[in-house]
């Protein structure tokens, strides 16, 4: 999140998109109410169907999955159409003015520059730059009519995304759109503040990221970036998966957001440090976090002279190394052994069928949980002849979170500590533990038998005691100064010339005092806008509000005056927040720069740096009913697709139905947890599909009875639920039907039923490769009753 | 002292259940076994049971084209007049200083009569007759009520009665389809409701009326000696007298 939880109570209208929140996330609505009660504030829930957010929000607008860029295009083009854009703000804060090389184009939903690589497309963004003078500064036009500059192409292209067009495409009905399009553009005005919150209904499509891009420009449009209320809100669906991201457990990124070291484009620290760093912006100081890095990662073995060990990191190849490209390596049997730590892909993973049996090639798994998972059990699957499998399987019982001490960071940033509870029972041993004893042992091996390249595991900084202690692992997160361990203040102490060290360098000042840590603080603030600063740590820098210097206006006044998170008064600025900008310098030399994070310190309406194009564009999900029609390119057409003949046809008569996947709030996630738990399986005991009536009479079928799903990937039983909460979409004059599927269980636990995720298909976002889980096609049939 | 109340403001919950889990949680009641062939819906268990005291209601309606679902708490709704204390032979059941109605384990013969006299249907009777006892043994500690406690929202709020009924109203007053429930129905309930509809859509009557029997069932507490009321009345119903038996 730009914002935070609390911060929900500044708001003015929230949007709900992809995302159930009351379902998922219902702490949420605490804020959420708040805001309802006090500041009158609307909640719209866009939905495929009628959730138990929508039942208490203030509007609900129905949208086909999969057609969220045509909905967020159309409100684009609604605020752009009708001025209700924060002129100043876009002029001052965004590229809007920017000029881009006039061979840039786009047609038939394709940009300028597409070039068929491997049977995907991978475009020459050449004509995509921004128009530069001869000393290299970017070319604008600050009256925005000069018809190359950015806010006059975003005109041009989401002109085509008229309400009636748009809803044609969602399936919306035009009356509902529109009461939100009115509503929401409202939020442009300087004292208004708009939220819009997403979560995996934005993100896990073939056009995953370009969702979210839609959401960040239609937020900079309205200047709802910066101020309290405002915001892009990812709300996370477990409780530390920002946590995790921010220590580096992604397959393309290091901790703190780099870029993981690539063989081919980096095979030095000085390759590394010369690309990966930019000239402007505060990435500039990346060389101080990456050397940080690995001073941490080597310690004193890590010098200058010897690149600070650069040598032993892991270097990613050409390969697909997402999820997905690990179980296609692991089919091709290219993969030996798998540790499966807190991860459940038997049930998560796409095409989960077909990963369970890629399961079978490995020679050694080892499922590191709380409870045995389908993962660690795929080898009993009921119709799985385990004499067949060779994979030797180990289970590490883990203790669960109460159990150990450490932190979890929230959605919004907040990283706060939690103490130890209670004991584990039995064998059961803190994750900390178990990796610690891991690496040990492999050190121990390294050390008495050599190996092929032992360096960096023996010369691993890695000592946090006998029975290790995380507040021991939080320092090096912090960091310190290498020469007197001393822990630094902030990242802004931090050194590329070895003198510090640091975990992930936006982590730093969490536990800048060891003896009374800002992570463990918890008193809450007496006034405010809801900063609550002494409570926990956010990171960057403790700053609650990213891009704060925008919740300003150029002369620095504050956009809303109620609730002003940081502005100029009496020839100073003054404080909610800690400032995103250098505050020593007065709003004017620091009005064009408030995205500090950007080497033009402007946010990009127009965005060159994604796969897909500079502009989102509406392409079908991989697999759909219709033919897109807003242009011949029928999906994202810079996906690497690996199994096409695994693709329902567009209009299929075997699978005519769109499916989409989602959890209930009684289950959590792959139901390792909650189908271990009485009460939760008892409030919500099996799964279940919901379709609406119309369907049910087609199919001859009634609430409770059962039916079969099937994809061209597999197929689930379940019973279902007929509910007028669902209603077919009414997509260019056909009533087009969805099956909506709750997947959180398996055949592993207490409760046990089929693996949704069997039906799911194995393609992915070009930029992150998250799958599609969230529309694909279908067919259904009552159970019993043949095709 | 001052009557204490629960509001329940039905339009601002959102179904999560956490109420209902915090009640089995604090009166350490077992799980029961569900499917949701059964019921076809969400609402699980389908109804009360002696080891349910709170279940979420899942109602759906549409209006129009357009679709409501509102989420209602079951439970017992601690009425001011109580057939269930008028009813009981041994006297078991009795108010609370609050206005809370309360079942003593220990005189209850499980005769089946509150059962029968509840206009809510909400007594079990197993061993004993049990239902929702307004976690007495926490509000006696200066707590909330479990389900209250566990409630992120300000769909259950508990307080003195007659600031419930004032939250009430302001929360009603939003809207001309919402009622209130509970101010005056049985001289007033314990268990206050803000509604999204006609309060029958909820199966909350505007007029609760006592089982069928309940006339004869009390003629025969004021005639006949506790016990003999007792295993009279529970064969009146039709039911074992379960605790004499065992």
């Amino acid at each position: 999140m730009t914002n935070h939880w609390i911060d929900y109570q500044n708001s003015d209208v929230f949007i709900n998109i992809g995302l159930n929140t009351a379902e998922n996330h219902p702490v949420s609505m605490k804020w959420i109410e708040k805001a309802q009660e006090e500041n009158d504030a609307k909640l719209v829930c866009v939905d495929p169907r009628y959730t138990r957010t929508a039942a208490v929000s203030d509007l609900y607008v129905p949208m086909r999955p999969g057609t969220n860029i045509a909905f967020l295009a159309g409100l684009i083009n609604y605020v752009l159409e009708n001025k209700k854009y924060n002129e100043d703000y876009i002029k001052n804060f965004t590229n809007a003015s920017y000029l881009i090389d006039p061979e840039f184009d786009f047609a038939d939903g394709m940009f300028s520059g597409a070039q068929k690589v491997n049977n995907r497309v991978a475009y020459d963004k050449k004509s995509w730059a921004y128009q530069q003078d001869e000393e290299g500064d970017i070319l604008k036009d600050e009256s925005l009519e000069d018809p190359n500059c950015v806010f006059q192409l975003m005109k041009k292209h989401y002109s085509r995304y008229d309400i009636n067009t748009v809803c044609n495409i969602t399936g919306s009905p035009e009356d509902k759109y529109e009461e939100l399009c009115q509503l929401y553009a409202e939020t442009g005005a300087p004292e208004k503040a708009g939220n819009i919150m997403y979560a995996m209904g934005i993100t896990q499509f073939t056009h995953g990221s370009q969702n979210v891009r839609s959401i960040a420009m239609l937020q900079l449009l309205l200047g709802n970036m910066g101020i309290a209320g405002g915001g892009v809100n990812a709300q996370r669906g477990q409780s530390n998966v920002q946590g995790a991201c921010d220590t580096g457990m992604l397959f393309h990124l290091i901790p703190g957001y780099m870029g993981v070291p690539r063989a081919e484009l980096h095979p030095t620290l000085a390759d590394y440090l010369d690309v990966e760093t930019p000239e402007t912006g505060y990435w500039e100081n990346k060389p101080s976090f990456f050397v940080s890095l690995l001073k941490a990662f080597y310690g004193e073995n890590a010098t200058e002279d010897n690149d600070f060990c650069y040598d032993y990191l892991p270097k990613m190849d050409d390969k697909d190394r997402s999820h997905i490209g690990i179980f296609n390596e692991m089919k091709e049997g290219n993969i030996e052994g798998l540790i499966s730590w807190a991860d459940n892909p038997a049930v998560s993973g796409p095409s989960a069928g077909d990963q369970r049996q890629d399961l079978g090639n490995l020679d050694w798994l080892v499922a590191v949980d709380i409870f045995e998972t389908e993962t660690a059990s795929f080898w009993k699957e009921p119709g799985v002849d385990s004499k067949e499998i060779k994979t030797e399987v180990f289970l590490l019982p883990a203790a669960m979170h109460l159990e150990r001490a450490g932190s979890i960071t929230n959605s919004g940033r907040w990283i706060q500590w939690r103490h130890q509870s209670l004991n584990p029972p039995e064998d059961a041993k803190s994750d900390l533990w178990i990796a610690d004893r891991i690496f040990k042992a492999v050190r121990n091996l390294y050390e008495e038998e050599e190996g092929v390249k032992p360096e960096p595991i023996v010369e691993m900084n890695w000592d946090y005691g006998e029975e290790p202690d995380p507040e021991l692992v939080a320092r090096e997160l912090n960091g310190y100064h290498t020469e007197d361990k001393k822990l630094v203040a902030d990242f802004t102490k931090l050194a590329s010339d070895g003198s510090t060290a640091a975990g992930s360098w936006i982590y730093s000042g969490y536990f800048a005092d060891k003896d009374d840590p800002a992570t463990m603080s918890r008193l809450p603030e007496a006034e405010g806008i809801g900063s609550h600063h002494d409570w926990a740590y956010a990171w960057p820098l403790n700053r609650r509000i990213i891009y704060n210097r925008a919740g300003a206006d150029a002369k620095g006044k504050p956009w809303n005056k109620n609730t002003p998170v940081i502005w100029w008064e009496n020839g100073a600025w003054q404080k909610n927040d800690v400032p995103d900008f250098n505050a020593s310098l007065p709003p004017e030399e620091t009005a064009n720069a408030p995205f500090i994070m950007l080497p033009e310190f402007q946010a990009r309406l127009f965005a060159p740096g994604l796969a897909g194009g500079p502009f989102p564009e509406h392409y079908e999900p991989w697999e759909s009913p219709i033919q897109n029609l807003i242009s011949g390119t029928q999906f994202n057409p810079a996906i690497q697709e690996w199994y096409p003949e695994q693709r329902a046809k567009v209009g299929s008569k075997e699978y005519p139905y769109v499916a989409t996947s989602y959890r209930v709030t009684e289950h959590y996630q792959t139901g390792m947890l909650t189908r271990n738990m009485p009460w939760l399986n008892e409030a919500m005991p099996d799964l279940f599909v919901e379709i609406s009536p119309s369907l049910a009479r087609k199919l001859n079928v009634e609430s409770g009875e059962q039916v079969i799903v099937s994809s061209p990937r597999g197929e689930i039983e379940a019973a279902a639920c007929v509910t007028p909460r669902l209603k077919p979409f009414a997509i260019n004059n056909n009533d087009i039907e969805m099956v909506g599927i709750v997947w959180h269980w398996g055949y592993a636990g207490m409760s046990t039923g089929p693996v949704a995720n069997d039906l799911s298909p194995a393609i992915g976002d070009p930029n992150t490769t998250i799958p599609e889980y969230k529309a694909f096609l279908c067919n259904i049939q009552k159970k019993g009753e043949s095709k | 002292m001052a009557e204490m109340a629960i509001l329940n403001d039905v339009t601002s919950c959102m179904g999560c259940k956490a109420c209902q889990t915090a009640c089995k949680q604090w009166n350490e009641l077992p799980a029961e076994e569900t499917n949701f062939a059964l019921t076809g819906s969400y609402q699980n268990p389908a109804e009360l049971s002696n080891k349910t005291w709170n279940l979420v209601k899942f109602t759906e309606w549409e209006t129009g084209n357009e679709v409501k679902w509102s989420f209602s708490r079951r439970t017992c709704l601690h009425c001011t007049d109580a057939a269930c204390i008028d009813i009981c032979p041994p006297e078991a059941i009795t108010h609370t200083e609050e206005g809370f109605v309360i079942i003593n384990r220990d005189k209850c013969v499980a005769c089946h009569m509150c059962e029968e006299a509840c206009p809510y249907n909400v007594p079990q009777v197993g061993d004993i007759a049990v239902k929702c006892n307004f976690c007495i043994n926490r509000i006696r500690n200066e707590l909330e009520p479990a389900c209250v406690k566990a409630c992120s929202t300000s769909a259950l709020l508990y307080g003195e009665r007659e600031e419930m009924l004032k939250k009430a109203h302001e929360a009603a007053d939003k809207s001309p389809d919402y009622k209130v429930y509970g101010e005056d129905e049985l001289e007033g309930l314990h268990v206050l409701y803000v509604l999204p509809d006609e309060s029958e859509r909820f199966k909350l009557s505007r007029n609760p009326q006592p089982g069928s029997l309940v006339y004869l069932l009390k003629a025969l507490k004021y005639c006949l000696p506790g016990s003999l009321a007792c295993s009279l009345g529970a064969r009146i119903i039709g039911k074992g007298n379960n605790k004499q038996q065992s």
